[in-house]
């Protein structure tokens, strides 16, 4: 091996990992949007995208950076800069407004389903920290007020907030029969209700979640 | 609220065309141009003349500086608008092939970069109204096929999608209520009222989603053996659905009713 092999062995090597960030970057998105359609469309809070969110807020961190040291000596370069700076600045708005949708329809289900997700650990799992801190606080504030506005002037057995016995239980669930929009990868099958239906590949399906959960974790499903 | 009620059942069409910024698309830049890294990608250095390919959204910022020239894809010149018209008619029971977001795309580069086209704009843009009418027609009529196990739309774009997505979703979900009511009902001898009575909500809300509903079908296509008067074409089509939801055995003149765009085994 002369010198020349390893300079170009040292280039390809640097290049693909250059490349490999860059198709990080764009996967990244890619899932980031995804899990935004996801928690638009499904009836139950999915998973928090933990470590997604922190690389995509860590960059975003190193755009505003960006930003902000350029700025400052906008003279200098002038035009190319400020070019470059809207198109930054753009991009940095388009993923703002992505994780503010994300995080606000998960408040949204949060809400909903907050006296159902504290009771059930598996679906504590799903919050984030700051979700769960978020959803035990506005729970308190939300049983003081209804003790204090009304509650308390009802005899004790219509106090409870949570019955569940009797023909209507008190505590929201998502309902996982609701319909989703659904785009098949792979040919495959499911049972609806006894029925045998047969997907194909590229097919586009409206059918009811529960049917389709496993599919659409395993990624062989894409909801729309 | 945290997320306002009107995007809690579907996405709105500028989340859409958001979405469609996303897509890729082949650009010809005027200047050359030093690249940076975005959080998404990174642009890559432009060279005068030498085509590159970057996400729409930032194809149409370079575009108002007129720093670029967007090279417009093949499927929106207008010899293969006409196949794919031509094709929709000769196919009523099926979606000809169209990129995922066709109607989105077309609509942003005809607003932004109309100079860019090599074919008469007006005609391409005549042509997209008439492709989509005809599909939307066809996406109508499908409506009636609505039942509460599955329903397949091959061939939709996201945007199409998106159209029926409310009115769908409602009507399968009231279905299969009202299914597994009438299994408690077997049971126990008696019907669940309110069941039904959220039955009557329902089509209550059916007339109000698609009150402001007109189609103008300047198209000349012939729907089978249904001559209805053109105006009316659209909403009598939903009127069948809406009869078939409410249960009524409504005579079918439809003679395309083993249409397979829908298709319940």
């Amino acid at each position: 091996m002369d010198f020349n092999d390893i300079l170009k062995d040292f280039e390809t090597t640097s290049r693909s990992r250059l490349r490999s960030d860059d198709t990080l970057r764009t996967e990244d998105l890619q899932a980031l949007t995804q899990a935004w359609i996801q928690e638009r469309t499904i009836p139950e809070v999915l998973p928090y995208e933990e470590d997604l969110l922190e690389r995509i807020l860590e960059r975003m961190r190193k755009q505003i950076e960006f930003i902000e040291l350029n700025s400052i000596e906008l003279q200098k370069h002038e035009r190319e800069i400020k070019l470059l700076l809207v198109i930054v600045e753009s991009e940095l708005d388009r993923v703002q407004f992505l994780i503010r949708s994300y995080v606000r329809t998960r408040l949204m289900k949060i809400d909903q389903f907050s006296v159902y997700i504290r009771s059930n650990e598996q679906e504590l799992k799903k919050l984030s920290d700051n979700e769960t801190v978020y959803m035990e606080r506005h729970l308190d504030l939300l049983m003081e007020l209804y003790n204090r506005q009304f509650l308390k002037n009802l005899p004790e057995s219509l106090q409870a907030l949570d019955e569940g016995g009797g023909l209507v239980n008190m505590v929201e669930k998502p309902d996982l029969h609701k319909p989703v929009f659904v785009k098949c990868g792979e040919n495959g099958m499911v049972m609806i209700e006894g029925e045998e239906v047969e997907l194909e590949k590229e097919g586009i399906y409206v059918m009811r979640y529960s049917a389709v959960k496993e599919l659409v974790k395993m990624g062989s499903m894409i909801v729309l | 609220m945290s997320l306002p009620k009107q995007l809690r059942d579907t996405f709105t069409p500028k989340e859409i065309s958001f979405l469609a910024e996303q897509e890729p698309i082949m650009i010809l830049p005027r200047y050359s141009m030093h690249g940076t890294t975005l959080i998404s990608a990174k642009l890559p250095n432009l060279r005068a003349l030498h085509r590159e390919s970057i996400p729409i959204w930032l194809a149409l910022i370079l575009k108002r500086q007129d720093k670029c020239n967007i090279v417009i894809p093949d499927w929106l010149q207008l010899s293969y608008l006409q196949q794919k018209y031509e094709d929709e008619i000769q196919n009523p029971n099926k979606f000809s092939k169209l990129p995922w977001h066709w109607i989105t795309i077309s609509k942003l580069l005809l607003d932004s970069a109309v100079d860019d086209f090599m074919d008469p704009v007006y005609e391409i843009r005549s042509l997209i109204q008439d492709l989509r009418e005809v599909r939307l027609l066809k996406a109508r009529r499908g409506l009636k096929e609505l039942n509460e196990v599955y329903l397949q739309l091959d061939g939709l774009s996201l945007i199409e999608i998106n159209e029926v997505r409310p009115f769908v979703l409602k009507v399968m979900n009231q279905l299969r209520k009202l299914k597994e009511s009438s299994k408690i009902g077997e049971q126990e001898m008696y019907g669940d009222d309110t069941e039904i009575g959220g039955d009557t909500v329902m089509s209550q809300d059916v007339d109000d989603d698609y009150a402001g509903v007109q189609i103008n079908d300047s198209v000349g296509i012939n729907h089978g053996s249904n001559s209805a008067g053109r105006s009316g074409a659209g909403n009598s089509y939903l009127n069948d659905s809406h009869t078939r939801v409410q249960g009524d055995s409504m005579e079918d003149d439809d003679s395309d009713s083993d249409d397979d765009i829908y298709r319940k085994d």
